[in-house]
């Protein structure tokens, strides 16, 4: 009970800083109010992982577009989807510090990871061939077939 | 006579190569000169 | 008076437009491959209909219209105007097939964005493309870039007096060798060498910084065909600041300004003629244009405070304005940044950038060095006849693989071409701001439309109004193919309804 009520006090006192995330246009939008704060960010995983000695390069994508995080490699290990074409990558919650121009990356726009969570677990997409598609290859097959007949006949 | 060609055209290569690197080494000169610091 | 074209115009025309359709078609049998080489069945069928509906009408058009005759001027400058628009409706197929395009309009804007090598995109969730959707994205860009004319010359036209006269309207207006078959051949030759140097560079590069080797492999050919063809697009939305890379910046640089030279200048140091380099006035032109453009650029970001420090200006300034002169479009911020971040001397200075360009007769578009070159000697050579006694006889020269004389008849040319370009850019800006869209953003847009580049200061998206499509669509057209070829096609027009 007693431990709870802490706990209530803590995210109380810490704000948007626990729970409330911002999305990628609330922070480019207001970059100024963000920059060096700590900020939580939610989107799906996509592309590689790009592992640089200790740390990683990822990027995760909300709604807008997708942002670069930079992490120590032992905050990925739960990460096991990442969004291609034929895959989902997992939904993660990162928090962390964002910068609009890293010194640290060249002037990149970065959040350096403190906690990452995952939210949904990602998974393979299998593909769902359209009949449609099949049938209007094979009808546009058969046209051409006739026509190169017709030239080549009409041409003798 | 084949490979005087490729040698010719690898040092063309090269020559263009190191036309862009002086375009970026002026820039970066540019930049230091104006920022006061790396 | 004018007098109507007959017939037998439309018939050659058509007989050489529906080669063109018929090696389009076959440059799709490269994303069929691709399709199947990572199993993605959907893409598959996507280029499959598309390949075949190309096919058919390269068919029809070769059969109706057959003919032995060899083309005109005015007929090659039609093939080539209207094998842009023919090339893009067709292009644009796979990719609305594919889904990730709001509209066929959207899918046509890209696919002209990708042959005239632009950049600007309306992709939708880009980052869960098939490899062979993106890959066909890139390719359009290379073959674009090299002209699409230029693909059909190499390998399907026999006749050279015609092929000659397609050459010219696709705004390749130097000859590289004699005989225009073999200058396209060159152009390809240099192409695919780099082509195999770059990717295998960028390839290696990609894997060190801890992709896997399939995709850093693939990602490398896409960012190559898009920054030798000084296209822009890239293979994640995030374009190339999903590398989070000084390397893959510096490869990219290079690579970009490689592009952005004369194919002309090319052939000579190949040959051996490598202090051309330094003498050439395009080279000279380019490198005093970046420096000027860049230190204006770079004075603006420190005004803004944004970019502290030499490596992040340089990072991030001089690679936006690199990418802007050479009319890539790679770009390593968000299109919000510009807005936000950059002041508006930054802006302008990176606009004028995109305005210049690179060489004539190498992939990039805008006004380009040589036209530069001519009016600034043009320029010296006036103030000179101010100065020197009146008696004394003033001679211009500017050097160009050999030293030419400056003479007024390429002056007037120069300089009507420039003004025709900035008209251009002015357009496009006013069809902005009629919609309600800010000076500085409509114009940063428009020019970097008509100049074939390709960054965005955020214009450009799907919700944009269709008109502002069209409008962009028309700019990309005309500023790859420097005018002639839509003139001819505009008065070809004007011809078949009024003449007699």
């Amino acid at each position: 009970m007693y431990a709870l009520g802490l706990v209530s006090v803590f995210f109380f006192l810490c704000g948007p800083a626990w729970g409330q995330s911002v999305s990628s246009d609330e922070l480019l939008k207001n970059s100024g109010r963000y920059e060096g704060k700590r900020v939580t960010y939610e989107g799906e995983v996509i592309g590689d992982i790009m592992r640089r000695g200790r740390y990683a390069w990822l990027n995760v994508r909300d709604q807008a577009r997708a942002i670069g995080i930079w992490a120590e490699v032992s905050l990925l290990t739960q990460i096991a989807f990442t969004g291609h074409y034929k895959s989902r990558g997992d939904i993660i919650s990162v928090t962390g510090i964002f910068h609009n121009s890293c010194l640290e990356h060249g002037g990149d726009l970065d959040i350096h990871a403190q906690t990452i969570r995952i939210l949904s677990r990602g998974k393979e997409i299998p593909e769902v061939v359209s009949p449609k598609k099949k049938k209007l290859s094979l009808m546009l097959l058969g046209a051409i077939i006739l026509l190169w007949t017709l030239t080549h006949l009409l041409h003798k | 006579m084949r490979l005087k060609v490729i040698t010719t055209s690898l040092l063309g290569i090269a020559a263009e190569i190191g036309y862009a690197l002086t375009l970026i080494l002026a820039a970066f000169f540019i930049c230091i000169l104006l920022s006061g610091k790396i | 008076m004018i007098i109507r074209p007959r017939g037998e115009d439309i018939k050659i025309i058509g007989y050489y437009l529906g080669k063109i359709i018929l090696g389009l078609a076959f440059i799709m049998v490269v994303p069929i491959g691709v399709s199947l080489i990572f199993g993605e069945t959907n893409p598959l069928f996507d280029f499959l209909i598309a390949f075949e509906i190309s096919l058919a009408f390269g068919i029809i058009l070769t059969w109706i219209c057959k003919t032995e005759k060899d083309l005109s001027w005015m007929q090659g400058m039609i093939v080539v105007s209207l094998s842009w628009i023919v090339a893009t409706l067709l292009g644009a197929l796979p990719f609305y097939l594919s889904g990730h395009w709001q509209s066929y309009l959207d899918a046509c804007f890209d696919a002209m964005s990708g042959f005239a090598t632009t950049g600007l995109a309306l992709v939708q969730d880009l980052d869960h493309l098939s490899y062979a959707h993106n890959f066909w994205r890139h390719l359009i860009m290379f073959v674009g870039g090299q002209g699409i004319v230029i693909v059909a010359l190499s390998f399907l036209v026999k006749g050279f007096s015609g092929a000659f006269k397609m050459y010219m309207g696709e705004a390749r207006d130097e000859r590289i060798m004699p005989n225009v078959i073999h200058s396209s051949r060159f152009i390809w030759l240099v192409s695919i060498v780099y082509l195999l140097l770059g990717t295998v560079v960028l390839g290696l590069t990609g894997m060190m910084l801890g992709m896997k080797p399939l995709n850093a492999f693939f990602h490398g050919a896409c960012i190559f065909m898009a920054a030798f063809d000084t296209g822009g697009f890239a293979p994640q939305s995030q374009n190339i600041l999903y590398y989070h890379s000084f390397a893959f910046e510096i490869i990219t640089i290079i690579i970009m300004v490689l592009g952005a030279l004369n194919f002309k200048l090319h052939y000579h140091l190949w040959m051996g003629n490598r202090k051309e380099v330094l003498r050439n006035i395009e080279t000279k032109a380019l490198f005093f244009s970046v420096v000027v453009t860049f230190s204006v650029v770079a004075v603006g970001l420190l005004q803004a405070g944004v970019y502290p420090g030499a490596m992040t200006l340089l990072r991030k300034g001089f690679y936006q304005l690199i990418s802007g002169h050479t009319g890539t479009g790679f770009q390593t911020v968000y299109a919000m940044q510009f807005k936000n971040d950059w002041s508006q001397l930054s802006t302008v200075g990176l606009i004028c950038a995109m305005g210049l360009g690179g060489a004539v007769c190498s992939t990039t578009g805008a006004i380009k060095m040589l036209r530069v070159g001519i009016v600034w000697k043009a320029l010296l050579e006036d103030v000179k006849r101010i100065i020197l006694p009146e008696r004394a006889v003033v001679v211009q020269k500017f050097h160009h693989v050999k030293e030419v004389f400056l003479e007024d008849k390429q002056v007037r040319s120069a300089l009507l071409v420039t003004l025709i370009y900035l008209g251009l850019y002015c357009f496009g800006a006013l069809v902005g701001m009629f919609l309600g869209y800010p000076f500085l953003d409509s114009l940063f847009e428009s020019t970097s439309a008509a100049a074939n580049v390709g960054l965005s200061c955020g214009i450009t998206n799907s919700a944009m109004p269709g008109v502002l499509k069209v409008t962009y669509m028309l700019q990309m057209w005309a500023g790859r193919l420097e005018f002639m070829s839509i003139f001819t096609l505009i008065g070809f027009f004007v011809a078949l309804c009024k003449g007699k």
